[in-house]
């Protein structure tokens, strides 16, 4: 329905009321002033009753009044106001008809303007129309009748308003067709043409009041009904008034006569029905196959539902379910439909069950009732319910679901929850007893432990305390950077965002920090990358290791201290050694020179006096000869000694058997005018400086040769021991003349010797050279020897590397 | 061959030279000694400079070369003489109371063509003498004599 014609509608009471009003003001000032017009309207009509316009006045206000209902309480602050009118219409309404049934004439409609009503109509006094006072006492019924609250006291209202409604019509419409039967009712005395009119308007305002209920429900709808009671009803009361009026017309212009008039008033009447009723069939058509498609729709969605939908009534019954609910139950919906709701559901299940129902019954909205229904099988099955009552209907409907499984997995659910939890708060006592462990670990290390973020200390141990002269507190408050000296802060932080960035997990490295009495600490650090209360950290420990970095430093500078003295040593050394070296080659030069030209000088003093000297003087010339040679000897023994003890060393492989061969073929000149009996054992191979070792070989096989000149033959026997200290031990021993023990000792002494010049010839020097080479190689050298019977010489020397070999 | 080439005697000891001489000529030896104190005087001589200047007698048959000696030493001589293209073919005979081998090393690595260590006894000093001169001033002929 359109909005303008809502509003017109509801404002058509209060509108009716108004008019109502004005009219019967202007009526009785029309009686008072004698204004036919506001009287009768037209001269030939008849005008309105004094009573009537005032009753018409009270009709008004009634509407008026009425208006000042509150819309959504229904509350009415003028009810008695309202009631007061509508009883005083009535009682009017009332009064004439009775007056008129006993043929009385007590004059209540002759009492006002009594004197103006008889000389206004030639005719008739001016009286209340019989209708007109039949139409005062239903209106004013109606009025009281719509005044309670009854559904039934409505509905009389509205029915006898419609009798108002088609009362005035029907005078209206004789007033057009001029029909005085119409208007006057039987009677003599007609109803006025306002009056008529002032009943119509006022009968629909009565409809139009309780415009929710009743027939107005209906035409204000939205259902096909109203919509064709709307369209149909006032073309149809304006068509066939009007195809009336052309029939009456007609007739009396003398077209045609009655019989052709009822003919065609009958034709027009049964095209303009028929086509109305064309026009109806084939809108409610349309209205039915839409209805129908919505409500297969409804269909479709009821029997896919998953969930339980059906409709029961209030005896207990189910109605209807749809196919969720039978396969749910395992039942057919006519064994369902069959047993009454209750036998279908758990008995611990059915009282609650029953109350519900009830409270249902009561209009009472139902939500996630739970229950549980037996299916086919014996299985229970859990159901949740959302119902709603429509008692008018008597009928409940409801939607349920099917929860079992649900609720089982709820139920697993709660179950591991609460296994869960007991399992974390045995972890957590775990936890808990480690973490006070871990915690006394900590809190007791001897090193100093601590977590940074975001430059800061946010832990660090009793230790860390300790080490920095700080209290905890203090050390959590200060960045940690102020605890390192500057020029290891930029490596220290380096450090860190090495670690952070992922870059390394851990670093150990050292730093220089600063105690807070401000001596310097040397710190060694371990940390690595770690997580603490969701953010990136650093979890470290570090080592105070100042003492022993200072006795480092302290070790470091004598270190320093003692190879700067080996080096000056050294150095002394190397000059003393040059000055020794010069010095032997001075000597080597130098006094050999003189002792040369001493021997020479003595020869050719010699071959210039041969003959001429006595033999005394001769022999003094060559004791001076032998003395020189001697001397000349004596220093290049002593050379040869000293050079042995400053050469280096050239340490090669060599072998024994091969040099040993060599040493006795230079000895042949010593040798060759003897019977020497040679014995060579098995030989290794040793590690030595070859010229220096040929040297030895020389000098001890010398001796042996010298020593076993009085020997015939002579034996020299030559071996290696085996091993001694992880030296070879080589020998060689001679059947010569020996020494005593006693002077073992004194043998490798420089210038000492066992024997008188005259028996064996020699320097002294010999032995002690072999000692100072066999030393240099890091071996030993001794005797063994007994007088006349021969000596034996032994000395050790390291064995080759076998890859030498 | 005409005249025998001289042997050229380099010692600063005077009684060396003497002994040395003595030792030549009792041999026989007809070549003609030149005996020089140094190495300055040397190679004076070789160059025919100084003193020496306007010498026309051609290089030595030999020269007999004490290592330590006032001024310039044997074995500076010894390097001069070997490095120069014109002096080189001479023998040069190192005579020298140093028995040290770097000295005879050293001789050696320059191009020495004998070293000899002056015995102390005197008739073996002689024989080496004596061997040296008939072996380098008689018997050898340089290639520089030809040129001559």
């Amino acid at each position: 329905m359109s909005g303008w014609l809502r509003n017109w509608l509801t404002w058509w009471p209060v509108a009716a009321g108004f008019i109502c009003i004005m009219t019967g003001i202007c009526v009785l000032m029309g009686w008072a002033m004698d204004a036919e017009r506001l009287k009768r309207i037209l001269p030939s009509l008849v005008s309105m009753n004094p009573l009537s316009a005032v009753c018409f006045v009270l009709v008004g206000a009634f509407f008026v009044l009425r208006s000042f209902q509150d819309a959504s309480s229904h509350k009415q602050p003028f009810g008695w106001g309202m009631r007061a009118c509508a009883t005083l219409v009535f009682i009017s309404g009332a009064a004439v008809m009775v007056n008129y049934l006993l043929k009385g004439n007590w004059g209540l409609d002759q009492v006002l303007f009594s004197n103006k009503l008889i000389p206004d109509n030639p005719l008739r006094p001016n009286r209340m129309a019989p209708n007109t006072a039949l139409n005062f006492v239903m209106l004013g019924g109606a009025f009281l009748f719509m005044q309670l609250k009854s559904p039934r006291g409505f509905r009389f209202g509205e029915v006898v308003a419609v009798v108002v409604v088609f009362n005035s019509f029907f005078a209206l419409l004789g007033y057009a067709y001029k029909v005085q039967f119409f208007y006057s009712m039987g009677s003599f005395i007609p109803m006025a043409l306002h009056t008529a009119f002032l009943f119509f308007i006022s009968g629909v305002a009565v409809l139009l009041m309780r415009k929710d209920q009743g027939i107005m429900a209906i035409v204000r709808s939205d259902s096909t009904g109203g919509l064709l009671l709307r369209g149909l009803f006032p073309a149809m009361v304006v068509a066939l008034s009007l195809i009336g009026w052309l029939r009456l017309e007609g007739e009396r212009l003398g077209f045609y006569g009655a019989e052709v008039g009822v003919t065609l008033y009958t034709i027009a009447n049964i095209s303009l029905l028929g086509l109305l009723i064309l026009w109806s069939a084939r809108f409610l058509y349309h209205a039915d196959i839409a209805r129908a498609r919505v409500e297969a729709e409804r269909e479709r969605f009821f029997d896919l539902s998953l969930d339980l939908l059906c409709v029961a009534d209030m005896t207990g019954y189910f109605r209807r379910v749809n196919p969720a609910f039978t396969t749910t139950l395992g039942f057919t919906a006519a064994e369902i439909l069959e047993q009454p709701i209750v036998q279908l559901i758990h008995p611990d299940d059915r009282e609650t069950t029953l109350e519900a129902i009830k409270k249902l019954g009561t209009g009472d909205f139902l939500f996630q009732f739970e229950n549980r229904y037996r299916r086919k099988d014996g299985q229970w099955r859990l159901i949740s319910w959302k119902a709603q009552p429509y008692l008018e209907e008597g009928l409940i409907y409801a939607s349920g679901r099917d929860i079992t499984e649900m609720r089982i997995g709820e139920e697993a659910l709660r179950k591991a929850h609460g296994e869960l939890e007991s399992r974390v708060q045995e972890r957590t006592a775990d936890l808990a007893a480690t973490e006070a462990k871990f915690r006394a670990l900590v809190e007791q290390s001897l090193v100093g432990i601590y977590i940074i973020q975001e430059g800061r200390f946010v832990y660090v141990n009793p230790k860390m305390t300790e080490i920095f002269g700080y209290s905890t507190e203090e050390l959590l408050a200060q960045p940690a950077n102020d605890l390192i000296i500057e020029e290891d802060r930029a490596l220290v932080e380096g450090n860190i965002q090495k670690r952070l960035s992922g870059e390394v997990p851990h670093m150990r490295y050292s730093l220089r920090g600063r105690h807070r009495n401000g001596a310097l600490l040397h710190i060694e650090v371990f940390g690595s990358r770690s997580n603490f209360n969701g953010g990136q950290a650093i979890l470290g420990s570090l080592l105070d290791i100042t003492v022993q970095k200072e006795a480092e430093e302290a070790l470091r500078r004598l270190n320093d201290e003692l190879e700067n003295r080996v080096k000056e040593r050294t150095h002394a050394l190397e000059s003393a050694n040059q000055e020794l070296e010069s010095f032997s080659y001075s000597v080597s030069h130098d006094l050999r020179a003189p002792l040369r030209h001493v021997h020479g000088y003595v020869q050719m003093l010699g071959n210039e006096t041969k003959g001429q000297l006595s033999a005394k003087g001769e022999r003094y010339l060559k004791t001076i000869g032998q003395a020189s040679v001697e001397m000349g000897q004596l220093i290049d023994d002593l050379i040869s000694f000293s050079r042995m003890g400053r050469t280096e060393l050239r340490m090669t492989s060599v072998d024994m058997a091969d040099l040993i061969k060599k040493s006795i073929a230079a000895l042949e000149l010593e040798s060759k005018d003897r019977n020497i009996q040679w014995s060579l054992g098995a030989l290794p191979a040793i590690r030595g400086d070859e010229a220096m070792l040929r040297q030895v070989l020389a000098n001890l096989l010398g001796n042996a040769i010298k020593y076993t000149r009085k020997r015939n033959p002579a034996i020299i026997e030559i071996g290696c021991n085996g091993e001694e200290q992880g030296q070879l031990v080589f020998f060689i021993k001679d059947n010569g003349a020996g020494f005593d023990m006693v002077y073992a000792e004194k043998l490798f002494g420089v210038f000492q010797r066992m024997h008188r010049a005259e028996e064996f010839e020699g320097t002294g020097i010999g032995l002690a050279i072999v000692r100072r080479i066999i030393k240099r190689h890091g071996g030993k050298v001794w005797a063994r020897a007994a007088v006349n019977e021969g000596a034996t010489f032994y000395f050790t020397l390291s064995a080759a590397p076998m890859s030498l070999v | 061959m005409g005249k025998l080439k001289r042997i050229l005697l380099v010692d600063d000891s005077p009684r060396d030279l003497e002994l040395a001489i003595d030792a030549l000529e009792a041999h026989h030896l007809a070549n003609e000694i030149v005996t020089l104190r140094d190495g300055v005087e040397a190679l004076d001589y070789l160059y025919c400079r100084g003193p020496f200047a306007g010498r026309n007698d051609g290089p030595p048959a030999v020269v007999l070369l004490d290592l330590k000696m006032p001024r310039l030493d044997g074995l500076e001589v010894l390097k001069q003489i070997k490095s120069d293209p014109f002096l080189k073919a001479i023998p040069i005979v190192i005579m020298t109371s140093s028995r040290e081998e770097q000295d005879l090393v050293q001789s050696y690595e320059n191009g020495v063509n004998a070293y000899v260590v002056k015995p102390v006894e005197f008739h073996q000093f002689v024989d080496a003498v004596r061997q040296l001169g008939t072996f380098w001033a008689v018997l050898n002929e340089t290639p520089g004599s030809k040129q001559v």
